[in-house]
């Protein structure tokens, strides 16, 4: 079925708050996977500040395409159209199949626990509505994700330029607001979104932390606008990350 | 009452300037608003999601065959050295792109790539990317220049008349200076052909705008776009945009075929016209730049 007006929206309000090109592309990218993957398609969840209605101009769009199998020769035809919408909106789909969902939720914890909190469902039933994910496999994750974003900090102050650390930081601010949320989360406070969760963190650390806070805040909606103290907002986020990281150590 | 074949030699320059603007324009309006419309179907929509039918459609076959050197090459099937690009026979084995296969047999030796944008059996290739572009009415079909034809008759007539009435009489006064008439009369039926020959319809002007619209936010990020050429979004920008859009400095082969480096600096701005408007596309857009 590819025709729009028999095309029922399984959330009918799932557009309020996206751009109206967004959302145009969205419909589009919804319908040509009906059509290509028909009966294996099991349902397609919007998730991340796209499902919040936050979307910056620099922001990417992050969709789950559920499906029941996936079949090569059935997903090839599929290809041209999902290249133009991947292009048009930056759209960054992860193609996932039912059997998969538990497992795939416990391996990237952070993620999902970002999926359970902020998420529109655009086809299909919801998939995650009897979904957890364990409070252990959250905690490894978690300490995990600190970790390696330590590592990549570190290599990034001693290797790169203003303009490599700026992406590095750029590039960081997602995954380090996603941990902190949901580390708030297991701590037991109520937090929204990951962009609370770093004004709830900068409200419990104090003014210097606000301050560095908001500056990572400030550079994530800027996108790529090279920091010339770039090097001194690594050593920040560093540190806010080691201290995440011992916070992460006391869930256990 | 008022003869314009009366007026005198510079009055009557002018007077011939001021009917050639005003039936160019007609000529153009006519061309453009009595084109057949349409919303754009699914057929469009398919077809332009081919980045080698978009170039075509914004700069007919030229565009496309430097798309093609551009998207082979981001891909790693052709390899740039400078403005010299080579293929191996495996890149004509494998592939089953009609263009590229050609493009890469073309390549087996070293080729500029504004030799190759040139060739006419590659042109030949290209245009048949113009069929189906044709057949959705994006670009005019014969039937649309025939329909065209009487009125370039009509006014390339006129303007010919014109100024071989003012020739004659001023010839038979015994006055040689008609060069200026005579270069201004070629001038006026040139752009009056240009308008008749314009590729893209209406309808096509309005297709590649919505695929221009579509891909705005990738515009956004284009600096941010890899050059490894594993996903297909710099030749996206490239089609619907032209290749100066795409950074120099990560793209240097865009920058290159932007406009033949070979050729003398001072004709810049006259390149840059020809690079966007490519196989005709633009039009009466390109004569005011062109000229």
């Amino acid at each position: 079925m590819t025709n729009a007006e028999e095309f029922e929206l399984s959330t009918p309000d799932w557009q309020v708050g996206l751009p109206g090109d967004v959302a145009s592309v969205l419909e589009q990218f919804i319908l040509d996977a009906r059509a290509a993957l028909g009966q294996d398609l099991d349902s397609i969840v919007l998730f991340g500040s796209a499902a919040e209605g936050r979307l910056r101009p620099a922001s990417d769009i992050n969709v789950i395409v559920v499906m029941n199998r996936f079949d090569e020769n059935v997903v090839n035809e599929w290809r041209s159209a999902l290249q133009i919408h991947v292009a048009a909106v930056d759209l960054q789909p992860m193609f996932l199949l039912k059997d998969e969902l538990q497992e795939a939720s416990e391996a990237f914890a952070v993620k999902f626990s970002d999926v359970l909190t902020r998420r529109r469902v655009l086809y299909g039933n919801d998939p995650f509505s009897t979904l957890t994910i364990s409070r252990d496999a959250t905690i490894r994750r978690i300490q995990q994700v600190l970790l390696n974003l330590t590592i990549r900090l570190r290599h990034a102050t001693l290797i790169f330029n203003e303009g490599g650390q700026t992406h590095m930081i750029v590039d960081s601010i997602g995954p380090l607001r996603a941990t902190a949320m949901v580390l708030l989360q297991l701590e037991g406070k109520k937090v929204q979104s990951p962009r609370d969760a770093f004004v709830m963190l900068g409200n419990e650390l104090g003014a210097h932390w606000q301050s560095t806070l908001q500056h990572l805040k400030e550079m994530r909606e800027q996108g790529m606008v090279v920091d010339p103290n770039a090097s001194h907002t690594l050593h920040a986020m560093s540190a806010l990350t080691a201290l995440l990281f011992e916070r992460s150590k006391k869930l256990n | 009452m008022f003869n314009p074949l009366d007026l005198y030699g510079p009055e009557f320059l002018l007077f011939y300037i001021a009917i050639a603007i005003v039936l160019n324009f007609v000529f153009y309006f006519w061309v453009r608003f009595s084109e057949p419309t349409g919303v754009p179907d699914a057929r469009m929509h398919a077809l332009l999601r081919d980045p080698y039918m978009l170039a075509y459609l914004r700069g007919g076959a030229v565009e496309t065959i430097k798309l093609v050197i551009f998207g082979m090459t981001e891909r790693g099937l052709l390899k740039p050295t400078n403005a010299l690009v080579k293929s191996d026979a495996k890149a004509i084995t494998t592939n089953n792109n009609v263009i590229e296969k050609q493009v890469a047999a073309q390549c087996l030796t070293s080729q500029h790539v504004h030799d190759l944008a040139k060739m006419s059996s590659l042109r030949m290739v290209a245009d048949h990317y113009a069929e189906p572009l044709k057949e959705c009415g994006l670009v005019a079909s014969q039937s649309e220049y025939n329909r065209r034809l009487p009125m370039l008759l009509l006014i390339g007539g006129l303007l010919v008349l014109l100024s071989g009435a003012k020739i004659s009489i001023a010839i038979s006064r015994g006055r040689h200076n008609i060069m200026f008439l005579v270069v201004l009369s070629m001038f006026a039926v040139f752009i009056c052909w240009r308008i008749f020959m314009t590729q893209r319809t209406r309808r096509g002007t309005h297709a590649l705008q919505m695929q221009q619209s579509l891909f705005h936010r990738l515009l956004n990020r284009v600096k941010q776009l890899s050059n490894n050429g594993a996903t297909n979004e710099a030749i996206l920008v490239a089609a619907a945009f032209g290749f100066s859009k795409l950074p120099s400095a990560r793209f240097p082969l865009a920058h290159l075929l932007r406009r033949d480096p070979r050729q003398n600096t001072s004709s810049g701005d006259s390149s840059s016209c020809s690079s966007s408007c490519g196989g005709g596309g633009c039009g009466g857009g390109c004569g005011g730049c062109g000229s």
